[in-house]
């Protein structure tokens, strides 16, 4: 069951226009990557209206709009720089958290501050880049949530943090299995050892879907001379961008040109691949 | 709903220590300046700012309208509670600005008398200065230097309209409130002002009227103006 539909979600601005379609299937995790201002953050905002979108974006099965308080209290969002004022201390979010989300769990929430190490005392604004972050994680992950929509939740964090991050995430999903879960980052390893399919969007297009495994296993990257290019198959071709023997070639096949191309160098797949080749495949390209 | 109302009320903590603030430096100005008039000035004026400022205190930044507009209840809840909010912080002032005045007129001053015109002119041009300027500008700016600059200009300015506002507007607040507990609202006002100002007598009922249309015309004001504010800042709860 899609827990999150997404069809044409469109959102303009003077210079930006972003056209979504997605889907996150429950039980699973979803990856977002892309570049900077490709539209990652503007898709989540749209996916629980903080930026009205066109086109259609259902939750749960419903209309995001006509969603009831209930319903939205089973989502649970965090962002890379929004939260609430700097001037109101720790304690206080615990309350407002407790009184806006109806299954919000205390005990969890004391357990997972007290495991990264947020004060539990003072003001947010006094928090570190760090300490925030984990604190945002925490605020969306409490509450028992059925959609768990999370904006780049490792980024600035040390790699312990990061990596209790990603258990945490883990250990969300083992235990509640009907969830899901959607996140973004710029950290493309986080995603392929958690994220059960990514999505790659540049300039507020979905340029990719894939299932991580498929991108892993069977994705690779054909660096070859353009001569060897112009010789190239170009049936599992997904994009090219030049480099400095050549050019680097994303193929969905890997195995295809490993046996075809013997003098060609393959490497593995990996998100970092993709998200490189697609976008600077598209700046060739204009 | 219940969220957006916690988040406000707990910014009210904040007003609730600078409610606190007001009255102690209203029964230090009485008990220094021997009269009631210019702490109860002070302290009124100082929680209609608080009150004014109360509502838009909590909504300064796209990015906490954002993570609010994300919780549970949605725009049309934040916006409900956000007028929640302001009508409460009203309520609140008012009931605080009673108490302050209560507590000042009976152990502040001993005495009724008008003190100079220049202290309390200076006192309350500052007050309104706060109300009128502080906040929309940092708000729009964000930077001291700046607010620096236009507080000096401004304060300036000011000062001389708000001395002739004040002088009669102030002083027959302060003086009606401290008579009316003190028993003697039959006295003649201009004998109590002081030489030099000739005030008409003014029934208890018009001013009240008087008192109360002013402290919702500074709230009234002080509202649109961050509103205007706002509007300018893409204030996404006002597109509505």
């Amino acid at each position: 069951m899609a827990l999150l539909c997404m069809e044409h979600a469109s959102v303009r601005y003077d210079r930006f226009n972003l056209d979504v379609s997605l889907t996150v299937e429950e039980g699973m995790i979803t990856g977002l990557i892309g570049r900077n201002g490709s539209g990652k953050t503007t898709t989540f905002k749209s996916i629980v209206d903080v930026v009205r979108a066109g086109g259609k974006i259902e939750i749960f099965g419903k209309d995001s709009r006509k969603l009831t308080e209930d319903e939205r209290s089973q989502i649970g969002i965090a962002y890379t720089d929004v939260f609430f004022n700097g001037e109101y201390s720790v304690p206080s979010i615990r309350r407002i958290l407790a009184a806006a989300y109806k299954n919000f769990n205390g005990a969890e929430y004391d357990r997972m501050t007290a495991r990264f190490g947020i004060p539990k005392k003072g003001k947010i604004r006094n928090l570190s880049t760090g300490e925030l972050a984990k604190l945002r994680f925490i605020s969306a992950m409490t509450h028992d949530a059925k959609l768990v929509i999370l904006d780049e939740p490792t980024s600035g964090l040390d790699v312990v943090a990061r990596d209790g991050i990603l258990d945490e995430l883990r250990n969300y999903m083992e235990k509640h299995e009907d969830s899901a879960i959607i996140l973004s980052s710029n950290i493309t390893q986080d995603l392929e050892g958690l994220a059960d399919d990514v999505y790659m969007i540049d300039n507020g297009k979905i340029v990719l879907h894939e299932n991580t495994d498929t991108i892993t296993d069977d994705y690779g990257l054909v660096k070859c001379t353009e001569e060897q290019f112009e010789k190239l198959d170009k049936e599992y071709v997904k994009g090219s961008k030049k480099a400095p023997y050549g050019r680097d070639v994303l193929v969905s096949q890997k195995r295809f040109y490993l046996e075809n191309y013997p003098g060609m160098a393959v490497e593995d797949g990996m998100l970092d691949h993709c998200l490189i080749v697609l976008a600077e495949n598209k700046e060739e390209q204009a | 709903m219940k969220g957006y109302l916690t988040y406000f009320f707990e910014q009210h903590k904040r007003l609730i220590l600078g409610y606190s603030v007001s009255l102690v430096i209203a029964m230090i100005l009485s008990l220094s300046l021997k009269t009631t008039t210019a702490p109860v000035c002070v302290t009124i004026l100082y929680v209609s700012v608080f009150a004014s400022l109360a509502p838009i205190a909590t909504l300064n930044s796209d990015r906490e309208i954002d993570q609010l507009l994300s919780m549970p209840g949605g725009r049309k809840d934040l916006v409900a509670a956000h007028y929640i909010n302001a009508v409460i912080s009203l309520a609140a002032s008012l009931v605080f600005a009673a108490a302050v005045t209560l507590l000042t007129v009976l152990f502040g001053g001993k005495s009724v008398e008008l003190p100079s015109a220049p202290v309390v002119c200076y006192l309350l041009s500052l007050t309104l200065f706060i109300i009128a300027i502080m906040q929309p500008l940092s708000m729009l700016f964000g930077r001291k230097g700046l607010l620096i600059g236009f507080a000096a200009l401004l304060f300036i300015l000011f000062q001389t309209a708000v001395r002739l506002v004040l002088t009669y507007g102030g002083a027959i607040f302060a003086k009606y409130v401290s008579m009316w507990f003190k028993g003697e609202q039959e006295r003649n006002i201009a004998e109590i002002i002081g030489d030099g100002v000739r005030l008409p007598d003014i029934s208890r009922p018009v001013f009240v009227i008087i008192a109360l249309g002013a402290a919702i015309s500074v709230f009234a004001a002080s509202f649109i103006i961050c509103r205007l504010v706002f509007a300018r800042r893409n204030f996404r709860v006002n597109k509505l």
